[in-house]
């Protein structure tokens, strides 16, 4: 008996899974023609190409530690800052049913509300040319509403700017259900030796059968500027192979004029793995009358 | 960084070929867009990724495989068997998800048969040792021992 168990223990124990471990990641390099203002050069780009870990240990009911390690690595050159890797989200949490509370580097929930409708995101297009707020801030507390609120998912974040001395904080209030997303989100005080800067966001998708529709609106003040703009996106899933995609933005936040227009297309060879093809135009009044043409690849891991 | 169109293609050409070696397919969404949805935080525990694409291939790494066995993947909540195993000296052993009922366990128990079977062919896979695991939630798990004999 004591060996039968012995071994029931053994076994037990042999086939213990490791600790919750997800190593996750994606490659996304392109080849582009750049035309920045008459200046025409083919670059290679490495597309915020970045590598992560992330996981959960339970430490009682219905208690877990999350956390996630990530780092962003450039393909084209290696160098990323003058660094082989750069920290992006890092964070530990602890997550119960009331919600989940977090500290360490991350995206402000201005930033994350409009993930959806952003469709060149990290690439030319990214909707970071036209508006402010896209900010992943050092030294955030931040909680998020349990998953019991169903549909919808609150954000509060507190940083505490430890440069300038002056704490900023980053809210949304997201609704997603049934192809319909839609976002609201204020911060304030979020950028580097900035004072009274304050951001309002709008954002809303709806999702009907193979074609996704987005907008977005902003808001952006601080004490010597400030400006407002708008943004639309459209996506096309023609087959399960082939998607068609594209997005105009508009605004006068950054500088007085700026437009962004991408258009592109990507093949999906499967969940993970696609190349596309793309034409992004930057443009504005002042400083900017850029092109870009450039095809490229991503795998996701 | 500039570089000629050519070695630019080459360049493209040769990660091309490094990433089809890591392509598979499944049902959850790659770990990457999962983790930068606006309620990632509420998703983690909601696919397990242990066994998908370089997951899968650094954990076959510890049982002499040396390509990721492609398989769907599926929701913890839907408890279908996605056994995870480790070599024994004599043989082996595989487990399945944390079930929650006991038709799940059953259908677990299953596919963990299956692969074993699976594994064994074209000879046969004993069952030599079975065992039973309860997790903090009250959900249950099944580790199977097994050995293949021709």
């Amino acid at each position: 008996m004591r060996q039968w168990f012995g071994g029931l223990v053994a076994l037990s124990v042999l086939a213990q899974p490791a600790v919750a471990v997800t190593l996750y990641g994606k490659a996304n390099v392109s080849l582009q023609q750049a035309d920045e203002a008459g200046d025409r050069e083919i670059e290679l780009q490495s597309n915020s190409s970045r590598i992560g870990l992330m996981g959960d240990n339970a430490i009682a009911e219905d208690v877990l530690v999350i956390y996630r390690f990530e780092y962003e690595t450039s393909i084209d050159d290696g160098d990323k800052d003058g660094q082989t890797l750069t920290q992006r989200n890092i964070y530990l949490g602890i997550q119960t049913n009331y919600g989940t509370l977090m500290g360490g580097v991350y995206d402000s929930p201005l930033k994350t509300s409009a993930s959806k409708v952003d469709l060149f995101n990290d690439m030319e297009g990214d909707i970071r040319n036209i508006f402010a707020g896209e900010n992943r801030s050092k030294n955030v507390v931040q909680y998020v509403s349990p998953k019991s609120w169903g549909p919808i998912t609150a954000k509060a974040a507190y940083v505490t700017k430890e440069t300038d001395g002056i704490d900023g904080w980053s809210t949304s209030l997201a609704y997603n259900q049934d192809g319909l997303y839609l976002a609201a989100a204020m911060d304030s005080n979020i950028e580097e030796n900035i004072t009274g800067q304050k951001t309002w966001r709008m954002v809303g998708s709806y999702t009907l059968g193979a074609v996704m529709l987005g907008g977005a609106w902003e808001k952006y003040e601080q004490q010597d500027n400030e400006g407002n703009g708008y943004f639309a996106s459209a996506q096309w899933n023609i087959t399960d192979k082939w998607v068609f995609k594209t997005q105009y933005g508009e605004s006068d936040i950054k500088v007085e004029g700026r437009e962004s227009f991408s258009i592109g297309g990507d093949y999906k060879f499967d969940k993970r793995t696609r190349t596309f093809v793309y034409y992004t135009r930057n443009q504005d009044d002042i400083s900017r009358d850029d092109d870009y043409l450039g095809v490229g690849m991503e795998l996701k891991f | 960084m500039r570089l000629s169109k050519f070695r630019g293609l080459g360049l493209i050409a040769v990660y091309g070929l490094f990433v089809s070696a890591f392509a598979i397919g499944g049902e959850c969404e790659p770990a990457v867009d999962m983790i930068d949805s606006n309620d990632a935080v509420n998703r983690i525990a909601d696919c397990d990724y242990r066994d998908e694409g370089l997951n899968g291939w650094l954990a076959n790494l510890g049982s002499g495989k040396d390509e990721p066995k492609p398989k769907s993947s599926v929701t913890k909540q839907e408890n279908a068997a996605i056994p995870t195993s480790r070599s024994t000296a004599e043989g082996f052993v595989l487990r399945t998800q944390p079930a929650a009922d006991a038709l799940s366990l059953l259908q677990q128990r299953f596919g963990v048969i299956q692969q074993a079977a699976e594994r064994c062919a074209p000879g046969v896979a004993e069952v030599s040792r079975q065992a039973y695991q309860m997790d903090e939630r009250g959900n249950t798990t099944l580790l199977l021992e097994f050995y293949c004999h021709s």
